[in-house]
């Protein structure tokens, strides 16, 4: 058993305040993703639930007990650097045995526990080597080796892939993932990219400033993003955001969308499903979210959405799909489709637009509106 | 690939007067920081008769090491004529301890001024920093009433104490340099792995240490060793450093100037320094250029 439970956590360097009131609960044997861009407090909390920086205000609890003041190394926490952080006058097999040491295992012991570990990782052949003489990718698992070997109650990562490269960050991101399953660990992962949060993550929690934006599952994440930040950050490419006003016309709800039609100017009406939200907001600017894959060409889809026909000024193919430029409400906007239904860019296309998974976002607050 | 022949300046005229200029600065340089060693080496083996003879620059006619025997053990120094033998032990005795303790301290007060920052850190790091440029001759004065009150004037005690305290400002100075560019998250690592205060200090920061503490060494033990103030004024008779007592040599000659052995006992006061230097000196440039670990 091991659940972190931190309320109203606040942290400040100086001036600058790095956490506010921060809340937030992680579930015995979950895997939660902190994700943000650099500087959002990502880290700083990673490392107060560590222990390495002392809480300002706040509790925090682990499996329910108050460790405020408790040192890291009896928290029973082990944690994956950036930068793996080993231990270059050591070789490997030390390296992962330095904890055990610390904590005064029979040496029997630790040889013992280290072969196990190195041989889970596949790194028996490296043992005897330094960090110096290893690849990154090798200096990565040995600093994993070194986090598994004690068998603590929770792991934390401190972006542990990104100095991979690309094709390493996948393998290794995999693995993190098996490692978790077999483990059943609770692990807390700091990164900020957000293809490794939602592939790895059970809950995802994006943090801007400071404050956490939002708490979810990463389809919850994708799909209902609590606000505009969110559903920028998270989806490649990002979300399209298009300023339209919210209209009703024969009884139904719905937005205008201006879209450029052979050069001309050409507003589309899209109904939007039944909502009393939208009561009070009739004839008010909101901001339609579409992602890519919400446009899409209209061969296989239901007859049901509406369609626009609107000019393509550009083809971004990136193999399985191509992504289509085009101009709504006077900015650019990407569509997802099929290459096989791709115009030739400059030509039109008629596209039909997913109305059931769009997102509404309230134009003052950029707040989603719930439907 | 262009032929560096043809290029530019690569040849004719301008070059080799280049070259000829640089080649006659080095020589002259040569010639003037090597020519006063050349003219100690050589006389302190002539005997008296051949330095009375005149010609400075001569090579000596055969090898003569009597003056260097008489400058180890038997020159008269003051009242003692046992050459300067117990003052270079006296010197050792000071030197070793002097330089292990202030090196070890400034390994430890870097260590925790860079990796453990604390409130005020900086300030008491300039505040050290302050101490490599107070002169010597402004503490004399307390530091012998201190020494007195401590009971250890007049001891090579009292004298190490002096060299680990004035030292220290130093080897706080390169510790804390070398530290700086050792990663946070090492100690970081370290702390979640159970290990404390001293126990990354031992097993983590001092071997990865090595080269700065070359330098520490070597700059101490050149600094200690050297020192002639201090010794001067703390000491007296047996238990004075060897610096002072081949002043003494020197000024206590009764009738005639021995110069030979004035030049052996000068080569032997400074042989100590070269040695550290000829065996640990690439170290020394390696450790003041290098800091970064590489991982």
């Amino acid at each position: 058993m091991a659940t972190i439970s931190i309320e109203h956590a606040s942290k400040s360097f100086g001036a600058t305040e790095v956490l506010k009131d921060i809340s937030l609960d992680v579930k015995d044997g979950e895997f939660l993703v902190l994700l943000g861009a650099s500087g959002c407090g990502k880290s700083t909390l990673l490392n107060i639930i560590a222990g390495l920086e002392p809480i300002a205000e706040g509790t925090i609890r682990l499996d329910g007990e108050v460790v405020n003041d408790v040192h890291p190394k009896n928290r029973d926490i082990a944690m994956v650097f950036q930068s793996y952080a080993l231990y270059p006058n050591m070789t490997v097999e030390r390296n992962i045995a330095f904890g055990l040491e610390m904590r005064r295992i029979s040496k029997a012991e630790r040889k013992a526990t280290v072969r196990e570990v190195a041989s889970m990782l596949q790194i028996e052949h490296l043992l005897a080597r330094k960090p110096a003489q290893l690849s990154g990718g090798q200096r990565q698992r040995v600093a994993m080796g070194r986090a598994l070997v004690r068998r603590p109650k929770i792991f934390l990562f401190d972006e542990p892939l990104s100095n991979l490269d690309a094709k390493l960050r996948g393998e290794m991101r995999t693995e993190i993932k098996k490692l978790h399953q077999s483990l059943k660990a609770t692990m807390v992962y700091v990164t900020h990219d957000q293809i490794e949060a939602m592939t790895l993550a059970d809950r995802i929690a994006i943090m801007k400033d400071g404050v956490i934006q939002q708490i979810g599952t990463p389809q919850e994440i994708y799909s209902k993003p609590a606000n505009m930040y969110v559903a920028g950050f998270v989806g490649a490419p990002p979300m399209n955001f298009v300023e339209v006003d919210l209209v009703k016309q024969e009884d139904q709800f719905g937005v205008i969308l201006p879209a450029v039609l052979k050069g001309e100017p050409k507003n589309y009406f899209l109904p939007l499903p039944d909502s009393k939200q939208l009561e009070t907001r009739e004839n008010t600017k909101i901001i339609l979210g579409l992602r890519p894959e919400m446009i899409t060409h209209n061969a296989f889809t239901q007859s049901t959405n509406p369609e626009i026909e609107c000019d393509v000024d550009l083809l971004e193919p990136t193999g399985a799909d191509t992504l289509c430029l085009i101009r709504l409400a006077g900015h650019p906007a990407k569509a997802r489709v099929s290459p096989l239904f791709a115009c030739d860019p400059g030509e039109s296309m008629t596209f039909s637009v997913d109305m059931g998974r769009v997102c509404l976002f309230d134009g003052e607050t950029e707040e989603l509106i719930r439907l | 690939m262009a032929n560096p022949k043809t290029l530019p300046g690569a040849n004719g005229k301008r070059y080799l007067f280049g070259r000829l200029f640089i080649w006659t600065l080095l020589l002259a340089a040569a010639v003037l920081y090597l020519g006063p060693i050349y003219v100690v080496l050589s006389t302190s083996l002539k005997d008296l008769a051949e330095i009375r003879a005149g010609a400075l620059l001569d090579l000596p006619h055969e090898l003569n090491f009597t003056a260097w025997r008489e400058a180890w053990s038997s020159a008269c120094i003051g009242v003692r004529c046992e050459g300067l033998r117990p003052y270079f032990l006296n010197s050792v005795i000071m030197s070793v301890p002097s330089v292990a303790i202030s090196t070890l301290i400034g390994a430890l007060s870097g260590y925790a001024l860079s990796l453990f920052r604390f409130r005020g850190a900086n300030i008491i790091f300039a505040l050290m920093l302050f101490g490599c440029f107070i002169p010597f001759q402004i503490v004399i004065l307390p530091m012998a009433q201190t020494l007195g009150y401590l009971g250890i004037a007049n001891s090579i005690t009292g004298l190490i104490v002096v060299h680990t305290i004035y030292g220290i400002s130093f080897t706080t100075l390169f510790f804390r340099n070398y530290y700086v560019s050792v990663p946070q998250e090492l100690v970081r690592a370290a702390t979640m792995d159970g290990a404390g205060f001293f126990r990354i200090f031992w097993h983590i920061m001092l071997p990865l240490s090595v080269p700065i503490i070359v330098v520490s060494v070597i700059w101490q033990f050149t600094q200690v060793w050297n020192e002639f103030l201090f010794g001067a004024s703390f000491t007296s008779g047996g238990s004075q450093p060897v610096t002072v007592a081949l002043n003494n040599l020197i000024n206590s000659t009764t009738s005639v100037k021995q110069y030979n052995v004035d030049m052996a006992a000068a080569l032997i006061a400074a042989a100590p320094t070269l040695v550290v230097y000829i065996i640990a000196g690439r170290f020394f440039v390696r450790g003041l250029t290098a800091g970064a670990v590489k991982g």
